[in-house]
């Protein structure tokens, strides 16, 4: 089956509108946190339920849109944190299969996986577009680990290490309490139901 | 004031050349080129909303990068002395790379996505093949935002009406929760129900619907193509072979 084949099989109006949706939860994130003034980004919220609901090439989809419409919208430093939000979508995708949205703390633990890796993908790109600076809340990490005598790299990298894992998991844990609450005659209409739900209670 | 609003082709090679000369032309050129574009935009008609938009976003980026290089730049050993601030060689110019060339590629997108409308790349992109749902989801992203940001705020006014304690960091955490819940149930339901409406209207049957007005190449576009893609090639070639 190659990729077109996949596409009609699989992205159907139910999930395709769900990625609009899961983009909108993306962009719209800023404006919560902005809202009740916490200090978290919870940028990728939508990557994550979309890829718990529907799969991994809807996640990928709908994170690279996300990114792409926040930079005309947002930013255009959005752009380039692209490969960011494919390792998201993907390691989430990944995860939920694997059953790590069956328990909070699995959601958790896989959330701080993610934010390793988010961090791990987005250290170069920061670095060395941007010297470290994003205008984020986090800036201040990255001036302390410099004047500490760090690399660049080595710096931003420490920085993502110390906020992104935070992020993540509680970005994951959201996604488990939002979706543990979901009634479950609105989940069965997304293809992820099996992986989100115990198989004895189905 | 410039009337002339191009098509997506030759716009997405201009971003392609900035990508490009972002990171191959020197750093005096990036300034020059820099400028150059933006008292382009001062002229065009979407002009005040391009250079509003490069004020409020890469102006203090650059400003703050800029600072950060010149003054914590830890590995140098040359240092200059000016009005009693130790500024090193290293730093300054490391400041005026990325400054130049976030200034560059930033205007570059900024300029991108204000010529060209997400709706009108949309069509465009339809036009060309681009699956329909794919299209859906480009076009309507940004219009569920503002349903989101519409619900979030009735929802939240609500709660405050119930009284809901926002007080402390503890109390907002629990109300994000308590917000997201139904805001997100109501999301998806209502993208569910959305999804048996396009279903019903044969949304995504194969056969490929007509456009009304389809979207062409005017003859300036078309040079404005040819001049983009020669330069782009011409730069392509130059490093190639340097």
């Amino acid at each position: 089956m190659n990729i077109s084949d996949y596409l009609r099989r699989n992205i159907t109006p139910p999930v395709f509108s769900l990625m609009t949706v899961g983009v909108a939860i993306n962009l719209g994130m800023g404006q919560v946190v902005a809202l009740l003034k916490i200090p978290l980004y919870l940028d990728s919220l939508g990557t994550v339920i979309v890829a718990a609901m529907c799969g991994i090439i809807p996640a990928i989809i709908t994170g690279i849109i996300s990114n792409l419409l926040a930079s005309a919208v947002f930013s255009p430093a959005m752009m380039f944190f692209i490969p960011t939000m494919l390792v998201i979508a993907l390691l989430a995708g990944i995860l939920t299969r694997k059953g790590f949205f069956l328990s909070w703390w699995k959601a958790v633990l896989g959330g701080v996986f993610v934010g390793v890796c988010a961090a791990i993908v987005s250290a170069p790109i920061s670095a060395y577009l941007f010297g470290g600076i994003t205008l984020a809340g986090t800036d201040f990490l990255v001036l302390y680990f410099r004047a500490t005598g760090q690399e660049l790299l080595q710096a931003v990298l420490y920085q993502g290490l110390a906020s992104d894992p935070i992020d993540k998991g509680i970005t994951f844990l959201l996604a488990f309490v939002i979706l543990s609450k979901m009634p479950r005659n609105l989940l069965m209409r997304f293809p992820g139901y099996h992986y989100l739900r115990q198989r004895n209670t189905v | 004031m410039i009337r002339y609003l191009p098509h997506p082709v030759p716009v997405f090679l201009f971003l392609v050349l900035i990508i490009i000369s972002g990171f191959t032309l020197s750093i005096v050129v990036r300034f020059i080129v820099s400028v150059i574009l933006l008292l382009f935009f001062t002229f065009h008609i979407h002009g005040k909303k391009i250079l509003r938009t490069i004020l409020r976003i890469v102006i203090p980026l650059c400003i703050a990068i800029g600072l950060f290089m010149t003054f914590i730049y830890p590995e140098t050993e040359q240092w200059l002395t000016i009005a009693g601030i130790r500024l090193s060689q290293d730093g300054l110019t490391a400041a005026g790379e990325m400054t130049s060339r976030i200034l560059l590629l930033f205007t570059g997108i900024i300029a991108f996505f204000n010529l060209i409308t997400i709706q009108r790349l949309g069509s465009y992109l339809y036009q060309n093949n681009l699956p329909v749902w794919l299209v859906f989801i480009l076009i309507n992203g940004l219009k569920f935002v503002d349903r989101f940001k519409h619900k979030l705020s009735e929802i939240h006014f609500y709660q405050r009406l119930r009284g809901m304690p926002l007080e402390n960091i503890w109390q907002r955490w629990k109300a994000t929760v308590k917000i997201l819940i139904p805001l997100l149930y109501f999301m998806i339901e209502e993208s569910s129900n959305r999804a048996i409406a396009l279903e019903m209207r044969g949304f995504t049957a194969t056969t490929r619907r007509t456009t009304l007005k389809p979207d062409r190449q005017s003859a300036i576009d078309r040079i404005i193509t040819v001049l983009i893609s020669g330069i782009i090639l011409f730069i392509l070639l130059r490093s190639i072979l340097s």
